[in-house]
């Protein structure tokens, strides 16, 4: 898998450390649930423009590449724009533009558009919190929050063995269909077909093969049924001041959207 | 998906632009024809032009109104507690349940993930994996296992959501997985080859999830009034891309089915699919394979 891909699709930068990530995961799970509720409920454009560009400054300002965290936004921006449009053609009465197709003229309608920003702030913002949760919380540190929310220890074994081997089946299932690219395994449709089955079909039997020798790995190193996902320790200062700030942060979004409305 | 030159986009445009307009004219009748031919068009050019992934399967983090992202949460998660209870019950029979079950999860996550170019619509796409994983560990733990999948997709990906999570559950883990594993299974009680069986389950999960997808995103965004119309068109909207993903998915539970069969037919003994090892004597071994 290209390093660049690995740094944009896992916790590359959350394993820095900096003033965001030393953070409790638990300050910040709670922070991002309860802006997630707000992103949902608001109908203020700029409360969820504030919420985009507070948690995407927050990001650069710690150093990660703003090409690295717009590369995260991209497929939410291309669907809050295929958003935009459907709203815009499907509801309303009101035109606001007229767009001229194949012989066909088409009304853009002023309150699907209307309708249409708002839900694609809302996907914007949405996503914009969830990428700074994800940018600056080690996958090992959300599985700690989630134990201390009570979250079935088998679930999140699942979780950390499923993470841990992505990375080394995508390289396995590249490397398949490199080899079969390669043989011309993808020249024409028939052959295509079979050699797109023959990958799943390898891909599974890889799997399968993994599951049984990570298990007699572990059963060597002490595995009982039950994998050690770290305690959440309890909180210092520092994330209680964070936890204040973050929730004055959040208290401020909330009446400014009650004022607004 | 990488971005097209435009004059192969405009191409692509016109000709699935004009399919999909009769073929919309032709199904929907009453719905404001017009509008609809120029969200179709103006989507699948959208599609061709877009430099991103089109992610159509995952519904996209605040996309949902909070009370039908709370209502889709509710639906799938007894499904979820019962996974975990059969999970736990399971593991302690077979000690490497766990570690299947987390290897399977990153397999639904590998193939949700794999772009699928589809020249109808001159992008990209990808199957779900899920009516796959349902014949291989079962509905209850692919249930499981796409749960775990989607939280890193949405996490790491942007790819769904937290607050779709629960939709998302729904369309891929709960109505792909059920439908996917029960075609399987009447086909295969009806005698059908196991390679039949597996496509045929591969295609209508794959369908299956795509519908469901498209009830929530219209319940989501038309609301209960506006349900019919857009349901319909989000519907229709998908076809160029899943028509052929779906039964990309049936060639790919196939060749699930053909490659154990002729090389690892252990593993589906293991698994309990089949009774014993088919005597054909042909193909290699995967480790000779390999």
């Amino acid at each position: 898998m290209p390093r660049h891909n690995v740094e944009i699709f896992s916790d590359y930068f959350a394993q820095r450390s900096n003033v965001l990530t030393v953070i409790d995961a638990r300050v910040k799970l709670f922070f991002i649930l309860a802006v997630l509720v707000l992103v949902l409920v608001s109908k203020d454009l700029p409360i969820l423009i504030s919420v985009m560009f507070a948690s995407l400054g927050a990001l650069v300002m710690i150093g990660i590449p703003p090409k690295m965290v717009l590369a995260r936004l991209a497929a939410p921006l291309f669907m809050a724009g295929m958003i935009l449009l459907l709203q815009g053609l499907f509801f309303g009465e009101t035109p606001l533009y007229t767009l001229e197709a194949m012989g066909f003229s088409v009304p853009l309608y002023r309150e699907g558009i209307e309708k249409g920003i708002l839900i694609a702030g809302r996907v914007l913002a949405g996503t914009s919190s969830i990428i700074f949760l994800s940018m600056t919380t080690p996958l090992h540190k959300i599985l700690s929050a989630l134990k201390f929310l009570r979250v079935s220890d088998e679930w999140l074994a699942v979780l950390a063995f499923a993470y841990r081997y992505i990375f080394v089946f995508i390289e396995e299932a590249q490397s398949i269909m490199d080899s079969q690219r390669l043989r011309l395994g993808y020249q024409g449709l028939l052959t295509g077909l079979r050699s797109w089955g023959t990958l799943v079909g390898s891909l599974f039997a890889r799997v399968f093969d993994q599951a049984h020798a990570t298990h007699d790995a572990m059963v060597l190193r002490g595995y009982n049924g039950a994998i050690y996902i770290e305690r959440p320790q309890a909180l210092r200062r520092s994330d209680l001041s964070a936890g204040v700030l973050f929730t004055s942060l959040f208290l401020v979004l909330l009446a400014l959207d009650f004022y607004w409305r | 998906m990488g971005g097209k030159p435009w004059s192969i986009t405009a191409g692509l445009f016109c000709v699935v632009g004009e399919f999909l307009f009769s073929a919309a004219a032709h199904i929907l009748k009453g719905v404001k024809v017009k509008r609809l031919a120029a969200v179709l068009t103006l989507s699948v050019a959208m599609l061709g032009m877009g430099a991103a992934p089109a992610y159509a399967m995952h519904i996209a983090e605040g996309i949902l109104p909070l009370p039908w992202a709370g209502a889709w949460y509710l639906v799938a998660l007894p499904f979820v507690v019962y996974g975990v209870r059969e999970m736990r019950r399971k593991s302690l029979d077979m000690p490497a349940y766990l570690p299947l079950i987390g290897m399977v999860s990153a397999a639904v996550f590998i193939i949700s993930a794999m772009p699928i170019p589809v020249p109808t619509a001159g992008t990209c796409s990808h199957p779900a994996g899920t009516g796959l994983a349902a014949i291989i560990i079962g509905p209850f733990a692919t249930v499981i296992a796409t749960s775990v999948a989607l939280l890193i997709q949405a996490l790491f990906l942007a790819h769904g959501g937290i607050t779709t999570w629960g939709a998302d559950i729904m369309s891929m883990g709960i109505v792909g997985a059920f439908s996917g594993f029960f075609v399987f299974k009447l086909l295969v009680r009806l005698k059908a080859p196991l390679t039949v069986a597996a496509f045929f389950a591969g295609v209508l999960s794959d369908w299956a999830t795509y519908t469901t997808t498209a009830l929530e995103l219209a319940l989501g965004l038309g609301g209960v009034q506006g349900f019919p119309g857009m349901f319909k068109a989000i519907l229709i909207a998908f076809i160029p891309t899943q028509l052929p993903i779906g039964i990309l998915e049936g060639f790919a539970a196939a060749g699930f089915f053909a490659f154990m069969l002729s090389r690892r037919p252990d593993i589906l003994v293991k698994l309990g699919i089949i009774d014993q090892a088919p005597q054909t004597g042909k193909g290699i071994s995967y480790e000779q394979a390999v």
